[in-house]
């Protein structure tokens, strides 16, 4: 029972600070991309990113660009890819 | 949920572009700029080094002087807007408008010393920076446009299915009003010694296929498309490396064999400054053995940072390329993000089909007017392009609702088929232009399936492993037919050899003849008997059957009298007709010459003094010109019992005076004809001649009978 106990507090605790980092990152990307101005291109939603631009050719572009800026700063490019958000809009998520 | 397909489908339709069908560029549609203010001479040869470039460009693609142009420019490698508004743009327009160019020209190659970027006057922020390379300014000339971030490219993935149907127009590609008026690229690099060794491998481009592609993707980046360039290339059948692709981390250094085109996140991937070299300094130094023509486009910002030297820059720079032997490249003189740089799934395969260089990166880019420069010659290609000849003796004969067609195939060692398409109206202008029928490498195909009394027109297109296809517009290569449920078929003789001779030597008699000039003449059979004459193609023994016009029959015995009949025949073996023309006798001897004997016992069948009575003549001959063919009709005279069929002639100066004074340009049945092989301008002067069973022509001479038209 105690260690049933134990495993779930570390779960939570796991979460909780995946989470807080998860959220840390997306702050993080988030100031890079107002920085080069991509800022005004997308939506956010949790740690999504989503591309407002009505043609899906542009919606790519920026949002490779969005990858190609963080990547350039140094982000680790696996906390970041390209998906397609609930709205149908292209975008990127920071993990 | 259909109608909006529909609709969907129609304005794909309306806003995709068109093919242009353009054949391969030629030297005298590239306008070659250099800066006459330059002066630096690096190579000590009393030559500047902007107008020996120009001028060493130029003698090795055989450029016109004309195309050669010297402006005074900045010397700086960055200038302002102001200084291209003032001392670039105006002077290559002037020259180009001046000169009479401007719309034959199709690439600009610009030389070292001309500038290579516009610097940014409303700073950098993604979306609204107005910097560009020099050159996409100029791919824009004569137009005034936002140059605030990026216009989108209207020559960008036009050709998806890799046909060569697009290559590049000026004035045709244009995007919300802006044209892409010219292909820009550059002749630069490090020293003269790099440009002038660029310039010898783009010349001699290696068109072998056997080239490696490498996609270095150290890991599954989500911003570059080398995943499906490596598709793409493998589909082409062309090597890869890696192959089978891997997104595990990787830096090619060693590649399975010579290499054709690179691309790679450079030193994104940790290979270091200074890896594009082949200098062991650095341990990912790119060991590579590069092929002529081979081209390079890295995912690095910065990679045409510049061309004065390595120490510009720290990532991977198009000018090293040139310097360890490339032939070309793309590159970014400003920061691109990733989505304008040269999309490596769309150059790469273009590229290695056969598309110019030029035409192949620009499909590659997103963008006009931004940062994108290309390296090389535009004129480089790494694929045959030099179609088979054209099929030659294309025949249509028609038949109930179907025709016939043979051809006969061209010789080239790297033949592949024939194409042969129907159209109603005109003949096909290309592949795509009209209905598929035959599709293989055969010499003959029945078209069933038509409608009588259609004229149909065939146009064959001969075609390489490409491939590459034969322009489809030789004589040869063309033939139209009138289906019809009436099907007639050939049973005209061919006309009778004329001056039959028969001179007779020791054991050996020599003959002679004049072939006829009937078009389905195929040759001629020569019997003998001693007793009379033969009076059939199998009524004695045969002596010769061929196409020549004189032979000699030895071993005969002196003294004997031999009686020859001469028959021509066509491809369905109709002979001749036989009369006392056709007959020579002769008696070979030893000393004097001996009489002939006369013919003992002949068959009761005797020859009659030959038909000379005229067919009658056609009418209502008329000419209808269009651009490149003059269509001619007639009425044959059908109320003859004895017309046979009416032989088209056509002579330039004067009308054909008789059936053997011009060029035949059609013999048969039918009631009409266009003549296809006509050079605009030049008045041509036609007659058509009926003639009947025994090959007696019309006069032909007689007004309805001919008329004449001028080209167009």
């Amino acid at each position: 029972m105690f260690f049933i106990a134990l495993a779930v507090i570390i779960g939570v605790i796991l979460f909780y600070r995946n989470n807080k980092k998860i959220k840390e990152d997306t702050l993080e990307a988030e100031d890079k991309l107002t920085e080069t101005g991509l800022d005004k291109f997308y939506q956010k939603q949790g740690n999504e990113l989503c591309v407002n631009e009505k043609n899906k050719q542009k919606q790519d572009d920026i949002s490779r660009d969005m990858l190609w800026t963080l990547q350039l700063d140094g982000k680790s490019p696996q906390k970041a890819e390209k998906i397609k958000c609930a709205n149908g809009e292209i975008g990127i998520k920071i993990n | 949920m259909l109608v909006a397909i529909l609709i969907l489908a129609s304005f794909s339709k309306i806003y995709a572009a068109a093919p242009t069908y353009e054949p391969p560029p030629t030297a005298s549609q590239v306008l070659v700029v250099y800066n006459s203010s330059y002066v630096t001479d690096s190579d000590s040869d009393g030559t500047q080094d902007s107008l020996e470039v120009a001028n060493y460009y130029k003698n090795k693609r055989s450029i016109p002087s004309a195309n050669i142009l010297g402006i005074a420019a900045p010397t700086t490698e960055e200038i302002t807007r102001t200084q291209y508004d003032t001392q670039i743009k105006p002077a290559i327009e002037s020259y180009l408008t001046s000169s009479g160019l401007k719309d034959s020209i199709k690439y600009i190659v610009l030389v070292k010393g001309i500038p290579l970027k516009i610097q940014a006057t409303n700073g950098t922020s993604y979306g609204t920076t107005n910097y560009s390379s020099v050159d996409a300014a100029v791919c824009l000339l004569y137009q005034t446009y936002d140059t605030t971030w990026t216009l989108s490219n209207p020559y960008f993935n036009v050709d998806p299915s890799y046909t060569k149907n697009y290559r590049f127009k000026t004035n045709y590609f244009s995007n919300n009003g802006v044209y892409l008026k010219y292909l820009v690229t550059r002749l630069d690099g490090y020293t003269m010694a790099n440009i002038k060794g660029m310039i010898d491998r783009d010349f001699i481009a290696d068109t072998s296929g056997n080239g490696y592609w490498i996609l270095d993707n150290y890991t599954n980046e989500p911003y570059t498309y080398m995943q499906t360039a490596s598709n793409y290339l493998r589909n082409l059948r062309q090597n890869v490396n890696p192959n089978p692709w891997s997104t595990s981390a990787m830096i090619t250094r060693n590649p399975a064999g010579p290499v054709i085109g690179y691309t790679s996140n450079g030193i994104h991937a940790g290979m270091g400054d200074g890896y594009v070299s082949n200098i062991p300094s650095n341990p990912n130094h790119l060991n590579f053995t590069l092929l002529p023509g081979a081209v390079f486009s890295t995912y690095e910002s910065f990679n045409a940072y510049g061309f004065v030297n390595e120490n510009q820059s720290t990532q991977g720079q198009v000018a090293e390329w040139i310097e360890i032997g490339g032939s070309g490249g793309i590159g970014n003189v400003y920061e691109p993000w990733s989505s304008n740089i040269a999309n490596e799934e769309i150059f790469m395969p273009e590229y290695a089909v056969g598309y110019p260089w030029a035409d192949a990166a620009y499909q590659s880019l997103v963008n006009m007017d931004f940062v994108s420069v290309v390296v090389g010659d535009p004129l480089m290609i790494i694929r045959d392009t030099t179609p088979p000849a054209e099929v030659t003796n294309l025949q249509a004969t028609t038949g109930n609702a179907q025709v016939s067609l043979s051809w006969t195939n061209p010789g080239d060692a790297d033949f592949a088929g024939v194409e042969i398409l129907r159209k109603t109206g005109s003949y096909s202008a290309n592949v795509t232009d009209g209905t598929v029928v035959y599709n293989n490498n055969g010499n003959s195909y029945t078209d069933t399936g038509l409608i009588n009394n259609t004229t149909y027109y065939y146009t064959a297109f001969a075609y390489d492993q490409v491939p590459n296809y034969s322009a489809g517009s030789a004589s040869g290569a063309r033939a139209t037919v009138i289906t019809s449920s009436i099907i007639i078929s050939d049973v005209v003789p061919p006309g009778k050899p004329k001056n039959f001779n028969a001179s007779a030597g020791n054991t050996q008699i020599s003959l002679s003849w004049t072939n006829p000039t009937d078009t389905d003449f195929v040759g001629v059979k020569i019997l003998r008997r001693t007793d009379y004459y033969p009076i059939s193609p199998t009524n004695g023994t045969l002596v010769y059957r061929g196409a020549g016009t004189s032979y000699v029959n030895t071993g005969l015995q002196n003294g004997t009298t031999y009686f020859y009949t001469i028959f021509a025949f066509d491809r369905v073996n109709n002979f001749s007709l036989t009369d006392y023309t056709v007959n020579a006798p002769a008696t070979p001897y030893s000393g004097s010459p001996i009489s002939n004997a006369s013919p003992v016992n002949p068959p009761s069948i005797t020859f009659t003094e030959p038909n000379v009575t005229r067919s009658n003549n056609i009418s209502g001959m008329s000419a209808q010109v269009s651009s490149g063919s003059i269509s001619l009709s007639w009425t044959n005279p059908f109320n003859d019992k004895d017309w046979k069929g009416t032989r088209l002639l056509r002579k330039t100066g004067s009308y054909p005076n008789s059936e053997t004074d011009g060029k035949i340009i059609y013999n048969g049945l039918n009631s009409g004809f266009t003549d296809t092989s006509v050079s605009p301008g030049t008045t041509y002067y036609y007659a058509a001649f009926a003639y009947n069973n025994s090959r007696n022509y019309s006069d032909g001479t007689v007004s309805g009978a001919k008329t004449s038209a001028l080209a167009q």
